[in-house]
């Protein structure tokens, strides 16, 4: 001050502190610029200071409350910790600092306009502060800051620390399911990112690739993923992949320095993540899918090897057996020939049943032979149009003299087959024979109709005959299971086996449905398509 | 005063007895005012003898005022008890009126003592 | 040295209990849920190394401090490690969310608390003796405990060798208890005084 004093020379200052009225001015204007709220209170508890800040949030002027106590200036408001602050500050001199958090809207202040949705009143931040004058005594000083803000603020905060918190929860949550479901998985589960590395993410992938596991699998993987570009391919030994590449289905074995050999089927898929390419392996232990097929393979083996010992054996037997029946065959009928009426009635009566006797073995033995020669002596398959088929069977008859004229008649066009046209001859001929022989010889009629499924073709061999029990449907397939005596109807007891066997060798089925005196329909089913076993065997 | 009252001032503090005991001692004179630093020392005493007056703090080391004043409420219905505390919280206070205790709020200063037994002996 | 007779101890125990008796009536009817302060034990300590306090030298604490002036000089402190205070501000503010430090807010609120005790304590005291006690506005810090007492601003005070009176305090709040401390730092001088203080006031009370 005295510095400007003398710098203007004599002039008075325009403005001068020491001046009473200057100071009173300045320090009035202070207050009621002041972006806090100042109140003052005199010894005796009452206002004599309210600036302007408190005129605007109060909403009361200085006029109103000046020489008041606040607790009269506010009726309404319970100022529990603002009177004994007060009351404190006056009687001993003690500062206060009053909190917005433990005190909540202290003073019934209004918020501004941009917090009145969420705040009824503005949260404050006050001090108390005693002021020693050498006048008065002690007075007290209220300095009143707007912290509604910070408030919001701070609720905000929390409101999100309490999203983050709720959200890293279920985070965690689905992360340990996740977990869990990946871990009590059964196949190993590995991933394989681009850059060749390839991580167990299971305990199972952990056990086949750590260090008790198989050294060489990462490699097999490796060599197994589409793209490996990144790491030299080092082919597996052969041995260790189970099947052929081009077949999709990926076996391979997994030796384990445990001492473990475990066959795996191989699973790849891919996915995207972090703009790079992974590819998900899962390998699945079939041991016991192994185990099972192998010991499917050897039944089967063992299954073929007696099927064909037993042909053997009936092909060797009926034709060994021939030799001997010939000779007693060609005695007994020369012995019919030339004593017949000769000796007496009985010995003519033994003579004629010896005949009889080597015919019907006769027939057996051919039909034996045929039999044993189904399995043995196929032809290779080929396209058989079966309406061609039933004319030659239908003249054959006709030759034979044995069927009265329009007793086989067929219904609607007859499929073509694929198969061994010699054999499905005598397939078909054996069932009209047979619907013809169980029939009243001059009503018999056989009728032939064929319907179709989408992969089959049946064909149906209806006769009006005595029909068939149906506890007799199964057995009647096998050899030798004749339902009646010799005596009423021809037969060896082998016509329907050797039908069942050419139709087995077809990749067929064959089954009857019949009721005792109405007739019985025999039904020959056909695969449109040839199944690999039986057209492998028709080669 | 013409007849002689007694009184058993119960505090752990030795200086808040010998404060209350100097204050009932110089505005009635005579009375027979006995001490005990805590609740099990007052149960004893006052097995030996009755008394008309029983001033006790709350915030005691073991036993705390309101459990003794239930206590002493319990074996003497007529007596005057009285609980001393700063603290002057509204379920300290509501617990005390329930057990028929009176309420002086500390610090103990000769007016209140002395204003406290006055209004009490006159409503006898 | 410091020579207190048992009556003076407990005459100083007692006007501390008073105050912190009332903090406790303010505090609870401020949050609305029972608050209880207890002052087990008081002691007195002419090194700071010598306080159970200062057993962790490393841990941080909060404070909340005020210095005061009057027949006797110094500084009152509400001590907490930084963890219980957190409990504390929290448990008396019902906050529900907590986060990992003192808020602002509930920085402020901390030093209100020590606020209302450190000047139940000094009131009391003033009171009873008759004597006016200034003290400052409350200030917050939080550091190690080794460095409590330094003094931030000037160390012209710290310099003098100070003695410290320690109240151990406990807040039983519905939840759980707490334990902190109030230190008063005072010379030698000022600790005398408050001793000659308290003589005279038991001598005229019990005249």
């Amino acid at each position: 001050m005295t510095k400007s004093q003398s710098a203007k020379g004599d002039q008075p200052p325009s403005f001068d502190l020491n001046r009473d009225s200057d100071a009173a001015d300045l320090f009035a204007a202070l207050l009621d610029t002041a972006d806090t709220g100042l109140i003052a209170l005199a010894p005796d508890g009452t206002i004599c200071h309210w600036n302007q800040w408190m005129q605007s949030r109060s909403g009361k002027d200085a006029d109103q409350v000046m020489g008041k106590a606040l607790h009269d200036v506010f009726p309404d408001t319970k100022l529990g910790r603002v009177s004994l602050a007060i009351e404190d500050c006056l009687k001993f001199g003690m500062p206060a600092v009053i909190s917005p958090s433990l005190n909540q809207g202290a003073l019934p202040l209004r918020p501004l306009p941009q917090f009145a949705a969420s705040f009824d009143r503005m949260e404050q931040s006050i001090r108390v502060h005693p002021i020693q004058t050498k006048r008065n005594g002690t007075l007290c000083s209220l300095i009143i800051r707007d912290v509604t803000l910070a408030v919001q603020r701070d609720r905000l905060l929390r409101q999100q620390a309490a999203e983050l918190a709720d959200l890293v929860t279920q985070t965690k949550r689905s992360e340990d399911r996740t977990r869990a479901i990946l871990q009590n998985t059964i196949d190993a589960i590995l991933v394989a990112s681009d850059d060749g590395s390839i991580e167990p993410l299971n305990s199972r992938a952990q056990e086949l690739c750590g260090p008790t596991g198989d050294p060489e699998l990462r490699n097999i993987i490796r060599f197994l993923l589409p793209d490996s570009e990144h790491t030299p391919l080092t082919p597996p030994p052969p041995n260790r992949l189970l099947t052929d590449l081009g077949t999709g289905v990926i076996e391979v074995l997994a030796s384990t320095l445990s001492g473990r050999n475990v066959p795996l089927e191989v699973a790849i898929s891919h996915f995207s993540a972090d703009q790079r390419y992974h590819y998900i392996i899962t390998l699945r232990d079939i041991s016991q899918r192994k185990r099972h097929e192998k010991e499917i393979q050897r039944t089967m083996q063992e299954l073929e090897r007696s099927n064909a010992e037993l042909e053997q054996f009936a092909y060797a037997a009926s034709h060994d057996l021939q030799e001997p029946l010939r000779m007693v065959s060609s005695y007994t009928q020369l012995l019919a020939r030339r004593y017949e009426g000769q000796l007496d009635e009985t010995a003519d009566e033994f003579i004629h049943y010896a005949v009889d006797g080597t015919q019907r073995m006769q027939r057996m033995i051919d039909d034996l032979l045929t039999l044993s020669r189904v399995g043995r002596h196929g032809k290779p398959f080929n396209p058989v149009p079966l309406d061609n088929l039933f004319d030659a069977i239908v003249t054959n008859f006709r030759r034979a003299g044995s069927t009265p004229e329009g007793n086989i008649i067929r219904e609607g066009h007859l499929p073509t087959v694929m198969g061994d046209a010699s054999q499905l001859l005598l397939l078909f001929q054996n069932l009209v024979s047979n619907g013809l022989k169980y029939s009243d010889p001059k009503n018999g009629q056989v009728r032939i109709f064929a319907s179709e499924t989408s992969d089959s073709y049946r064909i149906f061999v209806a006769d009006n005959g005595i029909g068939i029990d149906p506890q007799y449907h199964e057995t009647i397939f096998e050899i030798f299971k004749r339902l009646h005596g010799y005596g009423d109807y021809a037969g060896t007891g082998i016509g329907l086996a050797i039908c069942k066997k050419i139709v087995d060798r077809h990749g067929g089925n064959i089954d009857v449905t019949s009721k005792p005196g109405q007739g019985s329909t025999f039904c020959v089913e056909l695969p449109k398509e040839l199944s690999i076993v039986a057209a492998s065997e028709s080669m | 005063m013409p007849n002689t009252k007694s009184v058993l001032l119960i505090d752990d503090s030795k200086f808040a007895r010998l404060l209350v005991k100097a204050f009932i001692s110089s505005n009635f004179a005579n009375w027979e005012i006995d001490e005990a630093e805590d609740g099990a020392k007052a149960l004893q005493m006052v097995d030996a003898k009755t008394y008309d007056y029983m001033l006790v703090d709350f915030n005691m080391p073991g036993m705390d005022g309101l459990e003794l004043g239930e206590k002493l409420r319990a074996r003497f219905p007529g007596a005057v008890i009285a609980l001393l505390t700063a603290n002057i919280q509204q379920e300290i206070q509501k617990k005390a009126e329930n057990l028929g205790l009176d309420f002086i709020a500390k610090p103990p200063t000769e007016d209140k003592i002395r204003d406290y037994i006055m209004s009490r002996e006159a409503t006898r | 040295m410091i020579e207190l007779t048992e009556l003076e101890h407990d005459t100083i125990s007692e006007l501390i209990n008073i105050g912190v008796g009332r903090a406790a009536s303010s505090l609870s009817e401020m949050v609305d849920q029972p608050v209880e302060l207890t002052v087990p034990a008081i002691s007195f300590v002419e090194r700071f190394s010598d306080s159970e306090l200062a057993n962790a030298p490393t841990e941080v604490v909060s404070a909340v401090s005020q210095s005061f002036h009057g027949p006797f000089t110094g500084e009152a402190m509400l001590v907490f490690p930084e963890v219980r205070s957190l409990e504390l501000v929290r448990s008396l503010l019902k906050v529900d969310v907590p986060l990992d430090t003192l808020t602002d807010l509930e920085q402020e609120a901390l030093m209100e608390v020590g606020n209302i005790i450190l000047n139940a304590c000094l009131g009391s005291i003033s009171n009873v003796l008759g004597e006016p006690i200034n003290c400052s506005m409350p200030t917050f810090r939080k550091r190690e405990t080794r460095a409590l007492l330094d003094d931030d601003t000037a160390g012209a005070s710290a310099a003098t060798n100070p003695v410290l009176m320690i109240l151990h305090v406990q807040f039983m709040l519905r939840q759980n208890d707490i334990d902190g401390y109030v230190l008063f730092v005072m010379d030698l001088e000022s600790i005398q005084m408050l001793r000659e203080l308290v003589r005279r006031f038991l001598a005229n009370s019990l005249r």
